[in-house]
């Protein structure tokens, strides 16, 4: 490839998605700069909007956390969506029955409840591919279809209030709201569940540069056949970081249920998981970088909900959906993989 | 009519999305290009079915506009992953985002509404009930399909490029075969292939619904390994997939269980089917 399309290639890919944004805003019939402005205006404009923005990336960045933990392996979880939304039904259900216990008992332990099923539940794709050779990819995408139709069944019969939702969590199970800092967030969803996208990415590149367990997985990634050489134990640090990584996912439903809703209704984590997926990919793997992945895309799905009445707000995914692909053929190979 | 023959006939109904995901998977993967995009293909070629079909008032001009798409989005992955060297998951998960995104978009600017088109006439019935399941166009282009990609691997100069370029891009090039080309044609095949799955369903069902192709083009994915990307076991696997979704409407009517267990079966079974699969390929 010659130094000119090398540089032409990030510069075309920014020209396409623009004229993508301008298609399909002039054909759901609207103005495109107008859209622009009345978009940003909507989403970053307000405290309101702001704090909307700061709930969406709070959870995008917890969900992109747990790509990365997995693709440093080597391990595509394509089970964020799934893991998610079974552990956001086990914070409801744990956190309903917690009435009796003080906050410092209940949070944690919804919290963990949400960790502990999601991380179960993405260990059954890590030991399928270490004991069957049985591909993540496909696997994930399975459990994904999996959980969405055990989710009604267990909503039905026994774990929810109707058959759409669980009952309220008790109140010390609940996560403050970001509200009671400053009047001005009144009603938005955002809680102190953002320390949680603030710490957890900088835990993990902390586990992954200075625990050996952690150095391994990333050695894993790299190059299996020379770590299986050099005794490292491949398959149980495949089955750790798939496990952690779904651990990490769990986390993601402690925004959405303890922080936001205070129950678990179906549907609620729709597309969180998939879009964690591209901010961990937009991320690359840095902290730093998750953040701001999670705070870009976070904005564009507020700008969307925002310009909803006028342009559907699915043209954002579809817009998403072209920034992942210029990200993925602009990329430089070294770091994909 | 008997339970039995009931099961038969909606297996061959159910058949076509499946045979025709599972026809495409094998021939993008043999070729190397790795797809999981095959869901998003289903959707959006059931979309343009259901427009293309509306706008025109035509059946038959509804089905090639199916095609074109589904072509239309697994070109685009192709060109992204042999082009762009984009990783292939990564493309297949924002095509797949893009398909999802795309039908939602077109069905509130068409009809305002992000669930359902209004209703689709479909191909004019020729024969009665029964028999009709068996005549219907997507399917009989389905069934032709897969006689067409297993004479492509066996005696096409294309099919032993494809294979070339998948097993052995190396080699293959130094033999003077464009690896890059044959590739490009190869997705965009499997896309056109997969779009027979996803126009059948909307002619078959009389709309369009995002969530309508239900996790087909995945599912179809095991049945590739089941049947180790040979053409002849793998339509057969995908036969099978469909006899589950058939055994699905059938039996809860017989048995009485939960509907939202009878919905995760299929799932269960893939994973345990894909699990021995892999574990046969390792040995």
């Amino acid at each position: 490839m010659t130094l000119v399309t090398r540089h032409a290639r990030p510069v075309i890919a920014a020209a396409l998605v623009l004229t993508l944004f301008n298609l399909l805003v002039f054909a759901a019939g609207e103005a495109p700069w107008r859209a622009l402005v009345t978009g940003l205006e909507g989403s970053l404009g307000t405290a309101y909007g702001l704090g909307q923005v700061l709930y969406k990336a709070t959870s995008l960045a917890i969900a992109g956390a747990a790509f990365q933990v997995a693709y440093r392996a080597g391990l595509f979880n394509v089970g964020i969506e799934g893991q998610i939304a079974l552990a956001a039904l086990a914070a409801g259900v744990v956190g309903a029955r917690l009435g009796w216990a003080p906050a410092w008992i209940a949070v944690p332990v919804a919290g963990g409840a949400a960790v502990g099923v999601a991380a179960g539940w993405a260990a059954l794709a890590g030991w399928l591919r270490v004991r069957f050779g049985a591909h993540e990819v496909i696997t994930t995408i399975l459990q994904n279809r999996l959980a969405d139709a055990l989710l009604p069944l267990a909503l039905a019969h026994g774990l929810g209030e109707t058959g759409v939702r669980t009952r309220d969590v008790a109140a010390s199970a609940a996560i403050p709201r970001l509200s009671v800092l400053s009047h001005a967030l009144a009603g938005s969803a955002a809680s102190f569940a953002v320390l949680l996208a603030l710490v957890t990415p900088w835990l993990i590149d902390r586990w992954e540069r200075r625990a050996k367990v952690g150095r391994e997985v990333g050695l894993v990634g790299l190059g299996p056949e020379a770590c299986r050489a050099a005794g490292v134990p491949v398959s149980s640090r495949l089955l750790v970081a798939l496990t952690l990584s779904g651990a990490v996912a769990g986390l993601t439903a402690c925004g959405a249920v303890l922080g936001y809703k205070g129950h678990y209704e179906l549907g609620m984590t729709t597309g969180v998981g998939f879009a964690g997926i591209a901010v961990g990919l937009l991320g690359r793997g840095t902290p730093l970088g998750l953040l701001a992945a999670a705070l870009l895309v976070g904005a564009l799905q507020q700008t969307g909900l925002v310009l909803n009445a006028t342009v559907p707000k699915e043209a954002t995914d579809v817009l998403f959906g072209a920034v992942i692909l210029a990200v993925a053929t602009t990329g430089r190979r070294e770091v994909t993989r | 009519m008997s339970v039995a023959v009931a099961l038969v006939v909606e297996t061959v109904r159910m058949s076509c999305p499946y045979v025709a995901c599972a026809l495409a998977a094998v021939v993008t993967e043999r070729a190397g290009v790795i797809n999981v995009a095959l869901e998003g293909a289903l959707v959006v070629s059931g979309l343009a079915t259901a427009v293309g079909a509306l706008l025109s008032g035509s059946a038959l001009v509804g089905l090639v506009a199916g095609v074109a798409a589904g072509a239309a989005l697994c070109a685009g992955h192709g060109v992204a992953v042999v082009r762009g060297r984009a990783d292939a998951i990564v493309s297949s998960i924002a095509w797949n985002l893009i398909a999802f995104a795309l039908a939602r978009y077109v069905l509130r600017v068409l009809w305002g509404t992000a669930s359902s088109s209004p209703r689709v006439a479909g191909f004019a019935a020729p024969a009665s009930p029964p028999l009709a399941t068996l005549t219907s166009p997507a399917r009989l282009a389905t069934a032709l399909a897969a006689g067409a990609v297993a004479w492509m691997f066996a005696r096409t100069r294309f099919g032993l490029r494809a294979d070339a370029a998948g097993e052995a891009p190396e080699a293959a090039r130094a033999q003077g075969v464009d690896v890059a080309r044959v590739q490009l044609v190869a997705a965009t095949v499997a896309g056109a292939l997969a779009a027979l799955g996803g126009a059948h369903l909307v002619l078959d069902q009389h709309r369009f619904e995002v969530g309508m192709s239900g996790g087909r083009g995945f599912l179809a994915l095991a049945a590739v390994l089941v049947g180790r990307h040979r053409v002849g076991p793998t339509a057969l696997a995908a036969v099978g997939l469909a006899g589950l979704d058939a055994a699905q409407i059938a039996l809860p009517a017989a048995v009485k269980l939960p509907p939202e267990l009878v919905l995760a079966v299929p799932y269960v079974a893939a994973l345990v089917i894909v699990a021995v699969a892999a574990r046969r390929q390792r040995a």
